[in-house]
């Protein structure tokens, strides 16, 4: 009975339910469409690896303590090492595996590929069932000139058979010729990578030393299973090198990109599940919208003999129907989220092959199961709500809902705000970025309790700004805002939520950008930053552009830089290298304790830190590279800088020692005359010489990129927002037919019928905007002093944006009025007063 | 034949009653006004050839059983609804020939509405619902007549009181004020005693009497009720969607008596 019911209520109030559906079909198109996206992703790469390792039956390279990335390598071997593995019973054929940096120049010079896409140099395999490459064009490299460029690459390029180009590599640059256009199984190379080859022996000159390999990949002989092998090699190849399988080879280069993608996809679903928990909202304002619009039907199902159960399931029957019909839907539109997605990632810069879609379980069992228990979570209270009406209301006039107003919920929502506030004060006092964002979200539901408390008097405020503007239709916009402060206050929320975010952004980054700013500005002393773009030292300058410039008239000091990563301590963490014979005279670090110009090969600088777990003189750290674990002492303690520079750093010797073949992600020059290190660097295309102010720009775009695509990510939160107070509207219209006819009939014209609900929506826009920019602002202020260390931190308020934000929120909310406001014009005046 | 009927009908209505003092101006008129609902086969005639005056100053009722039609032609006159033929006029006014927003103005400027229930905006204080009119036309009203209005109605002590806080009686006495504030040319309104006690609805009733008699307003109200119809100084009779009678000062009595003839 109560299944025809809740069916019989669906198709009867279609319309009512579509705004919830929306706001769950976009919730879980999103979820889902990132999840198609990842796996795609993560299914595609999986197949090409898989392939790419396809006939290797044993691997044979040194033993790291680090969990290695793809083409990442420890130690290097002794190239001799080879003819051990040759002579092992049942090894078939064995061949040496040379990485390292090398990219190619354009015919403009310019260089091909970055660090962000991947440039890589590698020996061409000889024994084509180890090598993952086939030639689609010319023939393998040989001799020191001779060099093979994947197909992705010679596109990029414009360069064929037959040209000559320079290469960059840990040497001087270097002439050679593309004898060779090679692709990566079905691809003309895995991921938007740059590929070089050449022969094994300039292979290791190159991209090593002569005489070191990085790895041996082996493949069996008939009969001699992978496990086998891997059993006779491994006695016979040193303690500090291991042998693998294949077969685990795969697996460690799957899981090595799978981890990357897989962080990638919790980025974006972190975007769908704010999507969603803004749905939230719009799914309990239109439940509580329905049953209070139902109370008189709900009141005779009970005076008829429904119980309370019964009306709250079915209610929540709605809610589930609404929520597995809407969660398909979404399901089925995240197909062309994914598509969207690599779209919008795409035109970012990121290039990401991807071939037919992969919908896994996982992918639909989840996304169904977030859309109908977010709508069922949405529509609990609601249900509970309908319950409880008395039989009786069935033969009374409904009152107007007041029950937002309680001093229960006053102190409630007091009490939540203020924890809210102290957890992120002790977040900010701590430098916790987490216990912030743990605070903020506290603050964001706090803030949601006090909302319908809040309503009313915010919007008597706003709306006679409007009364001012507008008149008559002004001040029923702003009665009607604050009749119903509850509904109010659920549809600001959604908007609030998106503007809070949007608005953190804003300031945050504008904040980070003035603190990094600041830092540089006030703490270099040097003239020029040259920035290689490079994430870590496996690709960057060559040291020949330092000495170059070391040499160069009127060059005064040249400071290296370069970055990996390691361990310290057992947590995974960036390490800097300097000249530290330079870097006290090109950054200002302040006062500084010990001495930082013998730090020697097993010493540390480490910026001043407060409290018991500070560093001190003689303090000992572990630092696990990719090549071995070695003991640092704490030589020197100093004060300033830490932002630019970093919170510790080694000798570049001590760096070397331990990661050879490494290159300078950065040089810090100090001359008398810019235009001499232009000149100097001029044979150096990746060599980008930059002022301070240019650095700035620099970096600030890079920040600018990644806040472009978050507002992006966003902007589906704030839709899903506008479409619930479209929706609200389009209910409150529906409530109030009879009103709108006496006003018709009194003589309201239609054009103020219009501007009375674009205004009503305006009203709650702005109310939660107003809400969302002190939120947001709150946040920004909090994060930034929890992020930005070593007195750096400047708040800067990037008034032009918020203004904007504000500005959108307010002006799309009018336009989400747009459809409810035409309705509300057009209701049928008749109908409407003899109703 | 019928057309000979429709002829005296005309001249009946058309032509004040003996008792008349002096020619009055006719304020509003329905002229063959018919009003026709649904399509062709299922056509239900609410108007069938009505032609009817409305004097200046004058306190009317229109009566008749429900479904005589007499609720669609004070519709018609509001400009609430249209009829399918013939023509009804506010003033020289012929609404046929109004857009939206003309009918919208003429509704705001020049008739005043008294519904029989949710008369009020909710949202609204006493004082604003009175004023509702005016303010949506952007005008003040003027503060003499304003008060005067306010202490006719006896609501002083009740201005900022919403319509929640108001009895039934003391709503549609907002609603009467509203439709005097105005000053329009013609106030209409539809069973306004409906919902109301029998003192309450006598209240509302003198109110419209005295707008007419010392405020020197025009009134057209329909009514089932023949002690309400008492009020008036003309009885107009609906049945089938025609003028059926025209009666002068009425009484309970009279009118009892016209229907019992009616029913005959």
């Amino acid at each position: 009975m109560i299944a025809t019911l809740t069916l019989k209520q669906i198709a009867a109030h279609k319309m009512r339910l579509v705004a919830t559906a929306f706001a769950v079909i976009l919730g879980v198109a999103f979820l889902a469409g990132t999840l198609i996206l990842t796996d795609t992703i993560k299914g595609t790469f999986n197949s090409l690896l898989a392939k790419a390792d396809e006939g290797t039956d044993a691997y044979v390279r040194a033993a790291s303590p680090l969990d290695l990335g793809y083409s990442e390598t420890g130690s290097p071997l002794d190239a001799s090492l080879i003819s051990t593995v040759r002579g092992v019973d049942g090894v078939d054929q064995a061949s040496v595996q040379v990485s390292g940096y090398a990219q190619i120049l354009d015919g403009v010079g310019k260089a091909v590929g970055t660090a962000q896409t991947g440039v890589l140099g590698m020996n061409w395999v000889s024994v084509a069932e180890l090598n993952p490459f086939t030639i689609d064009a010319g023939r393998a490299p040989l001799g020191p000139d001779q060099i093979a460029i994947d197909k992705h690459t010679a596109k990029l390029a414009k360069l064929g058979i037959g040209d000559l180009t320079t290469v960059l590599s840990r040497g001087e640059p270097r002439q050679a010729m593309i004898v060779g256009i090679v692709r990566f199984g079905e691809v003309d190379t895995p991921g938007g990578l740059s590929v070089v080859l050449f022969d094994d022996v300039t292979a290791q000159a190159v991209l090593n030393k002569p005489g070191q390999i990085d790895a041996i990949a082996v493949t069996a002989q008939d009969g001699v299973s992978s496990d086998d092998l891997v059993a006779r090699i491994a006695p016979l190849i040193g303690s500090t090198n291991e042998v693998i399988s294949g077969a685990t080879l795969t697996a460690e280069h799957q899981d090595d990109i799978g981890k990357d993608i897989s962080q990638f996809g919790v980025f974006l679903t972190m975007f769908a599940l704010i999507a969603l928990f803004v749905g939230a909202f719009i799914i309990n304002n239109t439940f509580s919208i329905i049953v209070s619009q139902r109370t008189k039907e709900m009141a005779l199902l009970r005076a008829v003999g429904a119980s309370g159960r019964q009306v709250r399931l079915a209610v929540l029957a709605e809610a589930a129907v609404t929520g597995l019909v809407a969660s398909a839907l979404g399901l089925t539109a995240g197909v062309g989220v994914a598509k969207g997605l690599r779209a919008l990632l795409s035109a970012l810069g990121v290039d990401i092959p991807l071939d037919t879609l992969r919908i896994a379980t996982p992918t639909v069992v989840g996304s169904i199961l977030a859309g109908v228990l977010i709508t069922l979570a949405s529509a609990v209270l609601p249900a509970r709500r309908a319950s409880r009406i008395a039989p009786i209301s069935a033969l009374r006039d409904i009152a107007q809902d007041r029950s937002g107003v309680s001093t229960r919920r006053a102190i409630v929502g007091i009490v939540a705000t203020l924890l809210a506030t102290m957890i992120m004060a002790v977040g900010r006092s701590a430098a916790e970025a987490k216990i912030v964002g743990l605070g903020a979200f506290a603050l964001l539901v706090a803030v949601t309790v006090l909302g319908p408390l809040l309503a009313r008097p915010v919007a008597a405020v706003i709306g006679s700004a409007i009364v001012r503007l507008r008149g008559t239709a002004g001040v029923i916009a702003r009665e009607n805002a604050m009749r119903n402060p509850k509904r109010t206050s659920r549809t600001a929320s959604s908007l609030m939520i998106g503007v809070a975010l949007v608005s953190f952004l804003a300031i945050f980054a504008a904040s980070i950008k003035a603190s990094g700013a600041g830092a540089l500005r006030d703490d270099f002393r040097g003239s020029v930053i040259i920035d290689s773009g490079a994430i870590d030292s496996s690709s960057g300058l060559t040291s020949r552009v330092a000495a170059d410039l070391t040499t160069t008239p009127g060059v005064r000091t040249v400071t290296e830089q370069r970055i990996a990563d390691v361990e310290i301590d057992g947590t995974a963490d960036l390490l800097n290298a300097y000249d530290t014979s330079t870097i006290a005279a090109m950054f200002n670090l302040g006062e500084v304790d010990g001495d930082l110009s013998h730090l020697g090969p097993d010493g540390i600088a480490v910026e001043r830190g407060t409290g018991p777990g500070a560093a001190r003189l003689g303090d000992t750290q572990t630092i696990t590279f990719q090549t071995g674990t070695a003991t640092f002492t704490v030589r020197a303690i100093y004060d300033r800088s830490a932002d630019t520079i970093g919170g510790r750093f080694v000798d570049l010797a001590a760096f070397d020692a331990h990661l050879p073949a490494q290159l300078d992600s950065r040089i810090y020059v100090d001359a008398a005359d810019t235009a001499v290190i232009e000149q100097a660097v001029a044979g150096y295309p990746t060599a980008k010489v930059l002022t301070t102010e240019g650095f700035i720009i620099q970096q600030n775009g890079s920040i600018d990129t990644v806040l472009t695509l978050m507002y992006a990510l966003l902007g589906l939160a704030v839709l899903i927002a506008l479409l619930g107070i479209a929706n609200t509207l389009a209910l409150s219209i529906h409530e109030r037919t009879r009103e709108l006819g006496l006003l018709r009939a009194v003589g309201m014209s239609r054009a103020q019928v219009r501007s009375s609900v674009r205004w009503e929506s305006a009203i709650i826009a702005t109310f939660g905007a107003a809400l969302g920019l002190a939120i947001g602002s709150f946040l920004a202020w909090t994060m930034t002093d929890a992020i930005v260390t070593g007195g750096h931190a400047r708040f800067i308020m990037p008034v032009g944006s918020l203004v904007t934000v504000a500005a959108i929120a307010v002006v799309a909310g009018v336009a989400a009025a747009v459809l409810p406001a035409r309705r509300a014009a057009r209701i049928d005046l008749l109908t409407a007063i003899t109703a | 034949m019928k057309r000979i009927v429709i002829a005296m009908t005309n001249a009946t209505t058309l032509s004040p009653p003996a008792s008349s003092r002096a020619q009055r101006r006719v304020v509003a008129c329905a002229i063959d006004a018919t009003k026709t609902y649904g399509n062709r086969d299922a056509a239900v005639r609410a108007l069938d050839g009505v032609t009817v005056g409305f004097e200046a100053g004058r306190f009317t009722a229109m009566m008749g059983a429900s479904g005589s039609g007499k609720s669609t032609l004070l519709h018609c006159l509001a400009g609430l609804d249209t009829v399918t033929s013939g023509s009804v006029r506010i003033g020289d006014i012929d609404l046929a020939n109004l857009g939206d927003k003309e009918l919208t103005r003429l509704r705001r400027d020049r008739i005043g509405f008294v519904f029989q229930s949710f008369n009020l905006i909710p949202t609204l204080n006493a004082l604003e619902n009175m004023t509702l009119p005016m303010s949506l036309a952007g005008r003040t009203p003027d503060k003499t007549w304003l008060d005067h209005v306010i202490d006719t109605v006896g609501l002083r002590g009740r201005l900022t009181h919403r319509p929640s806080e108001l009895s039934g009686g003391q709503q549609q006495r907002v609603a009467v004020a509203r439709a005097l504030v105005s000053r329009p040319e013609i106030i209409l309104a539809d069973e306004p005693t409906g919902n109301l006690d029998s003192r309450a609805g006598a209240e509302i009733l003198t109110f419209l009497r005295n707008a007419v008699r010392e405020l020197d307003q025009t009134v057209v109200m329909v009514t089932h009720d023949p002690t309400a119809a008492a009020y008036a100084d003309r009885a107009v009779f609906l049945s089938d969607g025609r003028i059926v009678g025209d009666l002068a000062d009425p009484t309970a009595i009279t009118v009892l008596d016209h229907f019992a003839r009616a029913g005959s």
